[in-house]
């Protein structure tokens, strides 16, 4: 990391003290600006909103807003995430709560989450297309390792007013993920940011995408196939899983490219997988994509029509797109099988130099059953 | 200035020209041939052949409907009704005055022929008001929610400090008023103080904004002391305020010719045209950092209208607000084209008045003598602070502008009919 020239911290500190502090984290006068304004402006508006302020005599609730804004930057001078710090981070329209201990949305995530949403809203419109009563058609999409629940939440948000039926089952291992999920669901109700039939809509449940076979299979099973009375109802069904899973290698973890306040502050479990005793059964490459190989095989087993993962990388990309071939063989569903990675990396956008270092999403769709989804249509659709 | 003692030659010479001249009345009456009711021919001609449309659009829509052609009847009504009004008056004047010529009339229908000509007389030229105002084309943004530009122009610091004062001013405009309004974007100048602005946007957002603040749009400058000024000396500074139409979102019912996203419309602007860049260092992304950065920068490029927007901690919400802008910038950009082909096409007939753009100063606020001056409408206030304080002062003015923007606009059409007139008169000879 390069280092801050003394004359930026002097031209900082001389336009506010406090900006040295977060010079250090922001590196760049431009951003430390910019959250020197966020954290105040969420100060002033604490101190206003504190009732407290003047009756209590515990001197924590004294403090005015000056006194918070200068423990707001120490606290983000030692690396400390912003998110963690105001204790949210918008997402879409929507305003995701954040805490310790779950992955902070990334700006990556949003963009992904909402080419995924047009994904489905296209499909939508094409199965209602093929269908008699368009309003027919239910959705269900399961969400794994969801952590802030913020994927289930935007793709409530993006979808739910094309869709009639729509169910989103969000999985997480960590009992705290799935709390702050059901948290920022009511909170987003609350605000008017989400339907009212979000609250039935949503649900948030505790599960290991990996190996813990008799609990989250059974639990994903149910999530998929629980619901007789809209099974009877519904002609067609839309079965999608997208997932952000834990990617970030050992190594990657450990040799600087991954920025140190996210080691420090952020869950390891939700940023690098865990090795497992039976890692050596699974014919794979890289131990980072273990998630990967557990979420296709599932959507294989349950023929699920369209599956979108995040992935760290182009390399990465590629990989699982290799992996979900082989599987497909494995399973003998090559036929009607359309892989894709997005956004493309031919060349054709004015960016593609460090576009390849950049996380992007592998799309993996399953055609037949009267959909006319044609193969090419998510990459063209991406330039 | 005349109780001073001694006056020195040139204030002499310039407070004389003054008096000697007074060019503004001279302004209005040129290119105008009116007769005894004060509207011209070419306009009652134009009132006309409008109102006969009006006639055969309505037979027509009472028997199909049609929501394009409803809307032009709507449209035109007013100009229908006020003329029907202003020939009523006339035919009513007339008859009294064959009345009053016939000597077969008695003493007594004669003295109230005469008291009912004089209060026709008297309302006449309020009808024909009407009648010119309802003439004016309906500018295309009326309707619209605004954005309000306010940038800095010369002056360094001290027009950074006026600027901000002119955005505060145009906020207690918007509270007094009841507008609801957002600050879509605040850029602070590097400085220690954070009331020096390098640029903001104002979001008024209701409906018809556009037309009651169209009269701002200029340049504004302020002769003070600054708060800078060590020597005390009067500085001249310039702050530049735009406004700009803000486009609904889409499928709120509006007619095509508004709707950005149909490639049909005027103000349609191609996503392939815009390039957009995060500013954000390349190296891995994703999980591996936390990046807060969230600042977007759109590039029109045929035009190359540049709009950037940081002030959100969502990137999405950055996009959507500098799309806004950017849309705003090119729309109003591509109508002042137009009516600049329409002014080169009227010059003939107008000799050559100069148009008043957004270059032009169009307003002083002067803190050493209190005032505040437009020099459009040439309406000098006393009280500088009612303007400041976004008060009456400042409606007053806007006021004024807006008579001002009117008899230009008669003016305007006056000269095109004449024009017109001139051209068929050439025609018809052949």
């Amino acid at each position: 990391m390069p280092r801050i020239p003394s004359r930026t911290i002097l031209d900082a500190h001389r336009q506010d003290h406090l900006l040295p502090l977060l010079l250090q984290e922001c590196r760049s006068l431009d951003l430390a600006k910019s959250e020197l304004g966020w954290m105040r402006n969420r100060a002033v508006s604490q101190a206003q909103s504190n009732p407290l302020r003047i009756e209590t005599t515990k001197p924590k609730l004294h403090q005015g807003w000056r006194s918070t804004l200068r423990s707001m930057c120490r606290a983000r001078s030692r690396g400390q995430p912003l998110q963690y710090i105001l204790g949210d981070q918008p997402f879409g329209d929507l305003d995701i709560l954040c805490r310790k201990e779950v992955l902070i949305p990334r700006p990556e995530t949003e963009t992904f989450t909402f080419h995924a949403a047009n994904l489905i809203s296209r499909n939508v419109v094409n199965a209602s297309q093929s269908l008699i009563n368009p309003h027919a058609i239910s959705v269900r999409v399961i969400d794994l390792c969801t952590g802030t629940g913020c994927i289930s939440l935007l793709l409530h948000a993006l979808v739910a007013p094309h869709v009639q039926h729509l169910s989103i089952v969000g999985i997480d291992i960590s009992t705290t993920a799935i709390k702050l999920a059901r948290r920022n669901l009511k909170y987003n109700i609350r605000q008017g940011k989400l339907l009212d039939r979000a609250m039935a809509d949503i649900t948030f449940r505790k599960g290991n995408v990996l190996c813990g076979v008799p609990v989250d299979a059974s639990n994903e099973e149910q999530a998929l196939g629980d619901t007789p009375e809209s099974t009877l109802r519904t002609a067609c069904h839309l079965d999608v899983i997208i997932s952000n899973p834990p990617y970030i290698s050992e190594k990657s973890y450990g040799n600087g490219t991954t920025a140190r306040s996210v080691r420090m502050y952020e869950p390891r479990i939700a940023l690098v997988p865990p090795v497992l005793g039976d890692a050596l059964k699974i014919p794979l490459h890289r131990q980072e994509d273990i998630f990967y190989y557990h979420i296709l095989s599932f959507s294989f087993k349950r023929k699920v029509r369209l599956v979108m993962l995040e992935c760290g990388d182009h390399s990465q990309g590629e990989r699982v797109a290799a992996l979900c071939r082989a599987l497909a063989a494995q399973y003998l569903q090559v036929d009607d099988l359309c892989i894709s990675i997005w956004p493309a990396n031919d060349g054709t956008l004015n960016k593609s130099a460090h576009d390849v270092s950049e996380p992007c999403m592998v799309i993996v769709q399953r055609l037949g059953l009267g959909n006319t989804t044609t193969c090419g249509q998510p990459t063209s659709d991406s330039k | 200035m005349f109780n001073a003692p001694w006056i020195c030659a040139r204030c002499f010479v310039r407070s004389a020209a003054r008096f000697g001249s007074n060019p503004r009345p001279f302004l209005q009456r040129r290119g105008l041939k009116t007769d005894s009711a004060g509207i011209s021919q070419a306009l009652l001609a134009r009132a006309r052949s409008l109102t006969n449309e009006h006639s055969t659009l309505s037979a027509h829509l009472a028997e199909v409907f049609d929501a394009k052609l409803a809307k032009r009847v709507g449209e035109l009504a007013p100009i229908a009704s006020t003329l029907k009004e202003w020939e009523h008056a006339n035919s009513s004047i007339s008859e009294l005055l064959s009345l009053l010529n016939d000597p077969e009339t008695d003493a007594e229908l004669r003295s109230l022929a005469v008291e009912d000509l004089e209060s026709s007389k008297v309302a006449l030229p309020a009808i024909a008001d009407n009648l010119k105002k309802a003439l004016i084309p309906r500018h295309p943004f009326a309707d619209l929610p605004c954005l309000l530009e306010i940038r800095p122009g010369a002056g360094g610091d001290e027009a950074g400090l006026f600027a901000f004062e002119v955005l505060r001013m145009y906020i207690a405009f918007c509270s007094r008023r009841g507008f609801r309004y957002s600050l879509i974007k605040q850029d602070v100048a590097d400085g220690p103080a954070q009331d020096r602005l390098s640029e903001a946007v104002l979001e008024v957002d209701a409906d018809g904004a556009y037309d009651i603040l169209r009269t701002e749009s200029g340049v504004h400058r302020v002769q003070r002391v600054p708060a800078t000024e060590a020597k005390g000396r009067t500085h001249t500074s310039a702050v530049s305020v735009m406004i700009l139409p803000s486009f609904p979102d889409s499928g709120s019912g509006l007619d095509s010719s508004l709707n950005f996203e149909d490639p049909n419309s005027d103000y349609y602007v191609d996503p392939q045209e815009v390039r957009t860049e995060k500013m954000r260092a390349g190296g891995a992304g994703g999980q591996h950092v936390n990046k807060t950065e969230s600042a977007i920068r759109l590039t029109h490029i045929p035009t190359g209208t540049v709009v950037s927007m940081q002030d959100s901690r969502s990137q999405h919400a950055n996009r959507k607000k500098a799309w806004q802008v950017l849309r705003a910038r090119i729309a109003e950009a591509r109508r002042e084209a137009r009516e600049q082909e329409m002014v080169n096409l009227r010059r003939g007939a107008m000799g050559g008045v100069a148009r008043m753009g957004r270059g032009d100063k169009i307003r002083t606020y002067n803190y050493g003598q209190n005032r505040c001056t437009d020099h459009r409408s040439g309406l000098t206030i006393h009280n500088l602070d009612s303007v400041l304080d976004g008060g009456e002062g400042l409606e007053t003015v806007m006021e004024s502008v807006r008579t001002w923007l009117v008899e230009r606009e008669i003016e305007a059409l006056a000269a095109e009919e004449s024009v017109q007139d001139k051209e068929g008169l050439r025609a018809q000879p052949r």
